[in-house]
């Protein structure tokens, strides 16, 4: 018999793992609706997901750059009301591997919930 | 005076650690700074004081080190040229070997001097990320001045024990000064470099624990100024293919985004051209002693680790009592 942990890991930490291999996938898909900024993109995925997810900043915008360094999307000052913003729109690359990123999750998502969404809690209480 | 010196300081900070051009860093800090005067703005309107709304904001993009650690990695992208010009010192120094030049008067001065002379231009030039392998070998002789100055040392154990003459006082006093110079030179670069990112100081350090192997090895065959030069270059053909080993383990280290994995290549590189080293020199020390050795030396590449560690808990104790 090995050793039980007692305290497991917090269902945060789990959410924040699967939100940290999701970022990519998130932000091509929010700026392939629209252009967006930084902060916009924060405040839309909160919203969207009625706060459950939330994207730090000093997550954020390492993300963003790495994907206009890898051509995946593009940057472009844009002064609204006395306001400098720097909106992020897909590049044509962009929208390539977010195709295929999409379809790939799809197939992903129905997999595990095949297995995780149908299986019955267990009874462990006895 | 700015209407935000809280704002200011952080984005400032950040500024500082980001290592990248001047250009693209005024490009990262105006994006960040639109980002945290429009959060403020916001909370000032919901009805926070306005330092409160700006103190807030603040927080929410984390620690200005981490965030530059973070975009750095982002934007750092070495072309292939750049990792051309940072392997040339370790392929100059191969040939320096191969030629068996650097015990002469002529070639090793030669081949420093432009050494020095990039090294400065690229720290003037903001620091590229070429530079540091220059900049290592720079730091080399000031690393190696305290066995330079071993036999003065040595005259000064002999007055001491009432054998021999007094050493020239002129002589030791330039000597004193010019340890205390290179040791302040040496640790305040190192320094310096590793509170900015601690993985270049490693890189910039990286041809300081083969160096020092080398000349302890010199030591045990007669020493540098034993008069024997010949026997003393029986090692010129490994330490030519352990430089070549070298540069092709910097292009490595910048081709590689993981700061984990460039590390490990830097101490895997080190121990195994330690090792060489020790073998090619053909000492009566036994293989697992010499893997001993050689992971010791390899360690002394965490040093800047350490630093930038310390450096980290300082921060974090001035922002927390800064509030």
């Amino acid at each position: 018999m090995g050793i039980r942990k007692r305290n497991g890991p917090r269902p945060t930490d789990y959410i924040s793992d699967l939100l940290r291999g999701s970022t990519d996938s998130l932000l091509l898909a929010l700026v392939g609706e629209s252009p967006m900024y930084g902060y916009s993109i924060i405040k839309e995925i909160e919203k969207r997901t009625d706060g459950e997810l939330r994207f730090k900043e000093g997550t954020l915008y390492p993300a963003l750059h790495r994907l206009e360094e890898e051509g995946l999307i593009k940057g472009e000052w844009v002064s609204v009301r006395g306001m400098e913003r720097r909106y992020y729109s897909l590049t044509e690359r962009g929208a390539e591997v977010l195709d295929n990123r999409r379809r790939q999750w799809q197939q992903f998502s129905s997999a595990v919930d095949r297995i995780i969404g149908s299986s019955p809690i267990p009874d462990v209480s006895a | 005076m700015s209407p935000h010196p809280q704002l200011d300081q952080y984005l400032d900070e950040v500024r500082r650690h980001l290592n990248l051009a001047p250009e693209r860093s005024n490009h990262i800090v105006r994006e960040l700074k639109s980002h945290l005067l429009e959060r403020a703005e916001e909370g000032a309107e919901a009805g926070l004081p306005r330092e409160e709304s700006i103190s807030r904001a603040i927080y929410s993009f984390g620690r200005p080190r981490a965030l530059a650690r973070l975009l750095y990695e982002s934007h750092r992208k070495t072309s292939l040229a750049e990792m051309g010009v940072a392997a040339l010192p370790y392929l100059l120094i191969s040939i320096l070997f191969a030629m068996g030049g650097w015990s002469s008067w002529f070639w090793s001065p030669l081949l420093l001097l432009p050494i020095v002379l990039v090294t400065l231009y690229g720290w003037w030039q903001g620091k590229p990320n070429w530079l540091y392998p220059w900049a290592g070998w720079s730091l080399v002789p000031l690393a190696l001045g305290a066995y330079l100055a071993a036999p003065i040392f040595h005259q000064m154990y002999l007055a001491v024990a009432a054998t021999g003459p007094a050493p020239d006082p002129l002589a030791l006093s330039g000597l004193l000064l010019y340890l205390a110079f290179s040791s302040w030179i040496l640790a305040s670069t190192t320094f310096k470099v590793a509170k900015r990112n601690w993985t270049l100081a490693s890189l910039m350090l990286l041809p300081i624990p083969v160096m020092i192997t080398w000349l302890v090895l010199q030591e045990r065959a007669g020493g540098l100024f034993g008069g024997r030069t010949d026997s003393l270059h029986h090692l010129d053909g490994t330490m030519s293919l352990v430089n070549v080993t070298l540069a092709f383990a910097t292009v490595g280290f910048l081709y590689l985004r993981e700061s984990k994995l460039k590390i490990f290549g830097l101490m895997a590189v080190t121990f195994f051209a330690v090792t060489a080293i020790l073998r090619a020199a053909q000492t009566d020390i036994e293989l697992t002693s010499m893997a001993v050795l050689a992971a010791v030396v390899s360690v002394l590449l965490l040093i800047p680790a350490l630093i930038e560690s310390a450096a980290d808990i300082i921060e974090t104790r001035r922002r927390a009592r800064a509030g």
